[in-house]
């Protein structure tokens, strides 16, 4: 064997050519906290990625600042060994990943470098006759797969164009939010919220409740994660493998251990990849958790690369930076092959403040808010979602017939509740009519309640808030919701499958007919409970 | 105000062309440098000065590295191949293994060292 490398290597170095040439070359003059300021290479192009030859090894850099004689670089790897003097060459190449259907399943670095000891990603990168590094690596070996392609970081949005109206769901399979926030393929929904309020959770059982969503095309699910603990991803990570969810997922991983290179990169990485689905026509859901990170990662390399501070010490394009981010999400037109691109970017509130600057800035460029609050959660309200707050501005044309007939007297019954729960200290002096509005709203507030990682698939959630609005637990007592509803469904699952739960899976519609169903078997289920 | 390097060899380059008087013009620019604090950056306002001058005669600033120390006869060889408006430094670098380097203006080279070959084979 070491002979054989023997031979090779000396073939290799009888057969090698240099021939001597005038080549364009850049000089490191000044270095610091993963910022290089670089003299020379007069023909570098904005965004490209540039090499910086130090004692231990090339060093990529990213070209960001174009100055009058000099260059502001941001160091992609380790920024300590880059010293004065070091020469710094041209690639032509701007910041690219490579994204192939091999990729699901893995966790992987903004520069798409595996993190997760699965080995090489894609097959076309192994040593040739050598069988795959580790074994099950990616859910998709053994099958025939499309080639792996380089996709840039930065690359513009769809145009108008391109573009198609928002018109399949994705389930969250969060009974409040698929009824009442409902989210589209395609669509930027921001989830906000003070810390530990449960926004991750929701961006989990929605990636967990995709392998629940029968009848509409599995969505690819990436989960960005910038600025997170070390552990927090592990456990994140953990909890997808345990649920069978990673066979769909692939995880960017920029820790708060990592540079703010690359915490800055680690959304347009996950939106990268994104595209690639999108591209083949799939659909594909992107988690950014989250992006007051990324603003506070951006900001950092801002002022280290000496552009003017702005407000709360931000540059003037951190607007700019999160919009062309999120304007690449999209549903495309049939002609560019109807995939879509959906968009879930997270921002962590300080104290409910969300007239902050980058709160209102998400605001303003996503398609809706879901807005947790740490007083609900406090309450014991789970998922802590202040549905008067938070809105989806184009869900309503994506969500299914099925949930729109539920959905609509859903969010008018507890809108009602909401205005008359100020009097439920005074319940013995109200009238029979408010009293009953009181206590079908509380029943309703119970009923939306529910433990993260137990999503609910879309028909589940038609039937059991059809029992709720329609009075079917206006008797049952409030700490006994919980048990109505999963004994209910325990039931339907077993006695009523294909006539209710079957039907409305596959037509997407409650009918009449299945309406009937239903209701007898409600009747029926009321009887035993 | 602090001034860059670049602005004192600037206004140091035009100051040249209209004086006469050059012993008195480096000793006064002296005494401003000193009043404002930037002896530090002396070296720095001297190679840009250069490097302006340089320009300003249609030369180019060059520099040679070798790899150890090289027989006078090669380096005039080598000198003997630039322009006399150019202002072509030499310099010994031991991480050039052999060989030679030539940069022009910091910015264009060219490279025949080993150092270089052998990074392009193990590329």
């Amino acid at each position: 064997m070491s002979y054989d490398i023997i031979e090779k290597l000396k073939k290799e170095i009888e057969n090698f050519k240099h021939d001597v040439e005038v080549e364009n070359v850049g000089i490191v003059i000044e270095a610091s906290d993963g910022i290089a300021k670089i003299s020379g290479l007069p023909n570098a192009l904005s965004q490209e990625i540039l090499i910086i030859e130090t004692e231990t090894g090339d060093i990529p850099c990213l070209v960001s600042n174009l100055e009058e004689s000099s260059i502001g670089s941001i160091i992609l790897g380790n920024f300590e060994k880059v010293k004065i003097g070091d020469r710094v060459r041209q690639t032509g190449q701007v910041l690219s990943i490579k994204v192939g259907e091999e990729i699901i399943g893995r966790v992987v670095d903004p520069l798409g470098k595996p993190l997760d000891n699965k080995g090489v990603i894609f097959s076309a990168d192994w040593p040739k006759g050598s069988p795959p590094p580790v074994e099950g690596g990616s859910s998709s070996r053994g099958k025939k797969l499309e080639k792996a392609e380089n996709y840039p970081l930065e690359k513009t949005a769809p145009s108008v164009i391109d573009r198609e109206s928002v018109r399949t769901p994705v389930h969250t399979g969060i009974k409040a939010i698929d009824s009442m926030i409902p989210i589209g393929r395609g669509q930027r929904e921001l989830i906000i919220g003070d810390r530990g309020t449960g926004k991750t959770a929701i961006a989990l059982d929605a990636i967990l409740n995709q392998a629940k969503d029968i009848g509409r095309p599995q969505v690819v699910c990436i989960y960005v994660a910038v600025g997170q603990k070390n552990s927090k991803i592990a456990k994140i990570v953990k909890i997808l493998e345990d649920a069978g969810a990673m066979k769909y997922t692939v995880v960017v991983s920029a820790p708060a251990s990592a540079p703010a290179a690359l915490q800055y990169l680690a959304p347009f990485a996950g939106c990268a990849i994104g595209e690639y689905f999108m591209d083949k026509g799939k659909d594909a859901l992107v988690i950014y958790d989250d992006l007051s990170k990324h603003a506070q990662s951006y900001r950092e390399l801002s002022l280290l690369l000496r552009r003017p501070p702005g407000r709360e010490a931000y540059p003037g394009d951190i607007f700019y930076l999160h919009s062309r981010l999120l304007e690449r999400a999209a549903k495309l037109s049939k002609e560019k092959g109807g995939g879509s691109l959906t968009a879930l970017p997270i921002i962590e509130t300080q104290l409910g403040d969300v007239s902050a600057y980058i709160p209102t800035n998400v605001i303003s460029i996503t398609d809706g808010q879901i807005y947790l609050e740490s007083n609900l959660f406090n309450q014991g309200l789970r998922p802590a979602v202040n549905v008067g707050l938070s809105v989806s501005r184009v869900g309503s044309s994506a969500q299914t017939k099925a949930m729109k007939k539920v959905a609509g007297r859903l969010r008018l019954e507890l809108a009602q509740f909401r205005e008359l729960q100020a009097f439920v200290q005074f319940a013995s002096d109200l009238d029979e009519n408010t009293k009953k509005k009181i206590e079908r709203g509380e029943r309703l507030a119970e009923l939306l309640k529910q433990s993260d990682r137990e999503p609910v698939s879309f028909e589940k959630e038609v039937v059991v808030l059809y029992a709720g609005i329609n009075g079917f637990m206006d008797d049952v007592p409030k700490n006994r919701i919980k048990e109505f509803e999963t004994k209910f469904l325990d039931f339907l699952e077993k006695m009523h499958k294909e006539k209710v739960i079957a039907t409305i899976q596959k037509s997407n519609e409650l009918s009449e007919e299945t309406e009937k169903n239903l209701v007898s078997a409600l009747m029926e289920f009321k009887k035993i409970f | 105000m602090k001034y860059s390097p670049k602005d004192y060899a600037l206004a140091l380059s035009s100051i040249f062309e209209k004086s006469k008087d050059e012993k008195h013009l480096i000793s006064t620019f002296l005494k401003v440098v000193r009043k404002n604090g930037d002896q530090k950056i002396l070296p720095k306002i001297l190679e840009v000065f250069k490097k302006t001058e340089v320009r300003k005669n249609g030369g180019s600033h060059i520099k040679v590295e070798f790899a150890r120390e090289t027989k006078e006869v090669q380096i005039k060889s080598i000198l003997k191949q630039f322009s006399p408006k150019d202002w072509v430094e030499t310099s010994i670098n031991p991480s050039l293994i052999a060989g030679v380097r030539i940069t022009l203006d910091g910015e264009r080279e060219i490279d025949n060292s080993l150092s270089r070959k052998l990074h392009k084979l193990f590329k």
